[in-house]
């Protein structure tokens, strides 16, 4: 049986199928992720009437002296969600692929550029740009299908490394969240009274403008024993991430306990990472075009 | 591509992803970010502006972040405030919120203030013990008008 484990090196050889099912994933969650958000993103176009004052963009949209009106900012959107369609069917890929990935990148730093950035969405636009770039509609995809006359492509570094790719973007990133509280804070923000004034600092504001924190974050604050091995536990996941690139089961055990921090953080701060807790952020990790194959198995040894 | 395409280019992308964090102060962006966001320690007190509705009674009720900011994100909210208040534009602002508030739900209709404040707390103390503010400044005042 095929491992699920991947090598972690940037020349080893895939099988299309790995970025088809990277692009279905992935381009799937961004376009659920644009349908869920959309009464969120017209709320924001709406700003460039209510108060274009607050405009202040970010990323790519720093070219913008001032916003867009309502009708672009939702055209732009809902091109982007038909680019999206076309993208996890893969169909048109090396148009639709750049065209979501694009359109994505766009939307979200418009919604950034009101005065606050989610760090939520950033893994997520990056890997998309990785796969538009890449040949990700070689299998499983409506481009394939149209074109029966060609033969399947065998397994070839060309459908490895992009995948490998985004594991380096999610590493870089979390080394990155850790290197910031510890140039910020220093090593002593292990100690975990900085967690426990940040998990009060924004439960009080959350309250203060009529949301709601979450009880577990309260309870926590009352038991603050709690907050070192937290604090300690979130810097050594950021900081030891490099550890992933030595592949195998160390790999798998820095996702889980990846997986476990941001349930922690939605648990106890109420801020929610759906990329990274709904399991897409971390596809890239493993042989994740083996998983149906790897179900249908299991149905047919389990009748 | 050959062998060493996809080494370039992943250290091209490594070195765009690092590159926001080596400015003096780094300056966090999208996509490409500092991830700013739990690093520094606040310390125990903690500084809110926001907006607050009163009714005839002048009880207090709190507003929602739509009413606030014209979004449902709280932390949005939280920034539009504290813009407005160190822009020197709290009276603007409020009449923004008084006017969301004036065509907004049910639930505010018995509203007929608006006031922007900033309130100071210990905020592990007001979560888990209900202590009140240790202070709260006012910056302006507005009437909610509904025709």
């Amino acid at each position: 049986m095929n491992s699920l484990l991947t090598p972690g090196g940037l020349s080893t050889p895939a099988p299309a199928e790995r970025l088809a099912a990277l692009r279905i994933l992935v381009c799937g969650f961004a376009l659920v992720y644009l349908v869920v958000r959309l009464p969120h993103l017209i709320d924001v176009a709406r700003l460039a009437d209510d108060a274009p004052h607050r405009f202040s963009p970010v990323g790519p949209l720093r070219v913008l002296d001032t916003a867009v009106t309502p009708t672009v900012a939702i055209l732009v959107t809902v091109l982007t969600l038909v680019a999206g369609v076309a993208a996890v069917t893969g169909m048109w890929w090396r148009l639709s692929g750049p065209a979501f990935a694009l359109g994505v990148l766009l939307v979200l730093s418009y919604r950034n550029s009101w005065g606050q950035i989610f760090h939520t969405e950033n893994l997520l636009v990056v890997h998309l740009l990785i796969l538009a770039a890449s040949p990700a509609a070689d299998a499983w995809s409506l481009d394939r299908r149209v074109r029966p006359d060609r033969p399947p492509p065998g397994p070839a570094i060309r459908y490895g490394w992009p995948a490998q790719l985004m594991v380096m973007v999610v590493v870089v990133a979390y080394v990155l969240a850790g290197w910031a509280k510890i140039r910020a804070s220093g090593i002593g923000w292990a100690g975990g009274d900085a967690l426990a004034n940040l998990v009060a600092h924004d439960a009080l504001r959350k309250e203060l403008v009529g949301d709601r924190s979450s009880p577990l974050g309260v309870a926590a604050l009352r038991h603050d024993w709690i907050f070192p091995p937290l604090a300690t536990i979130s810097l050594l996941v950021e900081l030891a991430a490099p550890i992933v690139l030595l592949g195998g089961r160390v790999r798998l055990a820095w996702v889980v306990v990846a997986w476990f921090f941001h349930l922690g953080v939605l648990l106890i701060m109420g801020i929610l990472f759906p990329y990274q807790l709904l399991g897409v952020a971390f596809a890239c990790f493993i042989a994740v075009e083996t998983i149906p194959r790897r179900v249908r198995r299991r149905r047919i040894a389990v009748p | 591509m050959g062998r060493w395409g996809p080494r370039l280019i992943t250290l091209g992308v490594v070195i765009a992803l690092v590159y926001p964090t080596l400015g003096d102060p780094p300056r966090d962006g999208f996509p490409l970010s500092t991830y700013p966001m739990f690093a520094v320690d606040r310390g125990p007190v903690t500084r809110v502006t926001t907006a607050v509705g009163r009714d005839a009674d002048s009880d207090r009720v709190l507003l929602s972040p739509h009413l606030l900011a014209g979004t449902d994100e709280p932390i949005m909210a939280v920034r539009t405030a504290r813009t407005a208040v160190s822009d020197g534009r709290s009276a603007e602002w409020c009449r923004e919120v008084a006017d969301r508030v004036a065509r907004g739900p049910a639930r505010v209709d018995g509203v007929e203030t608006i006031e922007v404040v900033t309130e100071t707390h210990e905020a592990a103390a007001t979560l888990t013990s209900d202590a009140p503010p240790v202070s709260v400044a006012l910056h302006a005042t507005c009437p909610v008008s509904r025709r």
